[in-house]
């Protein structure tokens, strides 16, 4: 099983289109994904056609002591495709468990539990450092940081990356990640310029194709469905087609560099 | 006013707490050890940074800054460590020597031998004054790989410092807990690994007792 977290913390960025689209693709592939929504917002949740104020069984009964996993677990319509949804509880956890130890690595213990039952979890991150984005990272395997090429959206890239020094620290080890341009309009001067930015300052860790703005992520939202229902030869959908191409080679060479890593530790005792 | 720490450490702390499992805890204790036979290492063990006398010997040292009955403090520490934040009267309460209050945190199946700095710093018989009153919560920085925890007031941020920022001590006789003196700050450098060497022994009676209760 792969956790990806898609987090920024910023808003606005595109982080539950790429979570949609990401495990559609993914699920089309034959994969079991569960989309996980930690965002007290639930528009992850509502995308998929559950009202967030009023749905029974989320991602807050997760962190409930001896909270089950499986039971809050939604068919979303799409085979192979299921949600945990968010409800606005979530955005009480902050107070309620405080700094409290362990606090941060109750969704990745309650992930375990699925081990043998899916393929890929993809969570959708509330835009604020705190208990929530805490636990997604946590649980990440790997990390996708959708940026929209706009000038202030690059201002909270810093601000992110900061947060995954931290955690790195904390956990001891850092977490892979993949900026990925979103929402990129080319008749844009501002669009292009913030592209060229983003391309000069963090060239290291930046997908090197973009997301186009498509208005059809627009009609497919309205309808519930991801996009890949509606026209799988979408200009975004084919764009989020070599983004899971590219996140794919990356994870299998991460796996394969482990092994050779592992094999080398066995060779010298 | 509450005397907050920086930012940076205080997202940090919050980070690192949040982090913090069972496992992390039982290795601190030291990894692979059944509870009740988890003591104290009374070699001081091998605190992330936390060696004065060696560091001295460095050009560099990252200290971190805590405050015990009003008094400023600073404690070798390569990087903020694991810190629970608890009620004194949580504590359960060891055996008690030499005037020393030795309190034991339950953590993952673990009890965990907490000396409060205060004790340590204060000889035997000074007035309750002297010794400042106890707050009603007291900070416990983990120490990894040493089974015990010291316990202080107030936890500040981590400064480093060169080696020419320390008036070290040369006599140790008297206060062997006392490092040096970190001028510019005028806090008094602890010696970790001499504190836990001093306090193992009642530790481990501590946990001994608790364990055979």
């Amino acid at each position: 099983m792969e956790t990806w977290v898609i987090a920024n913390q910023k808003g606005g960025v595109g982080k539950t289109t790429t979570t949609i689209t990401l495990g559609a693709l993914l699920a089309a592939r034959g994969k079991r994904v569960l989309l996980v929504d930690l965002d007290p917002h639930g528009s992850l949740t509502a995308y998929l056609r559950y009202d967030p104020d009023t749905v029974v069984g989320s991602a807050y009964e997760v962190f409930q002591s001896g909270g089950s996993i499986n039971a809050n677990v939604r068919e979303t319509g799409i085979e192979n495709l299921y949600l945990l949804p968010a409800s606005p509880a979530l955005a009480t956890l902050d107070r309620q468990f405080g700094g409290q130890q362990g606090g941060g690595i109750a969704l990745k213990k309650a992930l375990n539990q699925l081990e043998a039952q899916v393929d890929y979890v993809l969570i959708d991150c509330p835009p604020t450092l705190g208990i929530l984005m805490v636990n997604a990272l946590a649980a990440a395997d790997f990390l996708i940081i959708p940026v929209q090429t706009e000038f202030l959206a690059l201002k909270g890239l810093e601000r992110m990356k900061h947060t995954l020094s931290m955690i790195a620290r904390a956990r001891k080890t850092s977490i892979p990640y993949l900026m990925v341009p979103t929402l990129f309009d080319r008749r844009t001067r501002a669009g292009r310029e913030a592209l060229e930015m983003l391309q000069e300052d963090y060239s290291e860790n930046l997908w090197d194709l973009v997301i186009p703005v498509d208005t059809q992520f627009r009609d497919a939202s309205k309808k519930g469905v991801p996009l890949t229902e509606l026209n799988d030869q979408a200009r975004g959908v084919m764009a989020f087609e070599a983004l899971l191409d590219t996140i794919i080679e990356i994870r299998a060479e991460s796996s394969r560099n482990r092994d050779v890593r592992i094999v080398e530790a066995e060779a010298y005792g | 006013m509450v005397n907050l720490p920086d930012a940076n450490s205080a997202l940090f702390n919050y980070i690192d707490s949040l982090l913090l499992d069972d496992a992390a805890l039982a290795e601190g204790r030291g990894a692979g050890s059944a509870p009740g036979d988890n003591l104290v290492r009374d070699d001081g063990g091998a605190v992330d940074g936390a060696d004065a006398d060696a560091a001295s010997g460095t050009d560099i040292l990252r200290v971190l800054f805590v405050n015990v009955a009003g008094i400023p403090l600073a404690i070798p520490m390569a990087n903020v460590p694991p810190m629970v934040d608890v009620e004194r009267a949580s504590l359960k309460q060891g055996v008690s020597a030499e005037g020393w209050n030795i309190g034991l945190l339950s953590r993952g199946g673990y009890e965990i031998g907490v000396l409060d700095i205060k004790d340590i710093i204060f000889p035997n018989g000074a007035s309750a004054q002297a010794r400042g009153s106890n707050s009603k919560y007291i900070h416990i920085l983990l120490l990894e790989n040493t089974g015990c925890g010291l316990g202080c007031d107030e936890v500040g941020t981590i400064v480093t410092l060169k080696r020419q920022d320390i008036e070290w001590c040369s006599h140790r006789k008297t206060r062997p807990w006392l490092s040096g003196m970190v001028k510019a700050y005028n806090r008094a450098l602890l010696d970790v690994k001499e504190i836990v060497r001093m306090c193992a022994p009642k530790l481990n009676d501590a946990i001994r007792n608790n364990s055979v209760n």
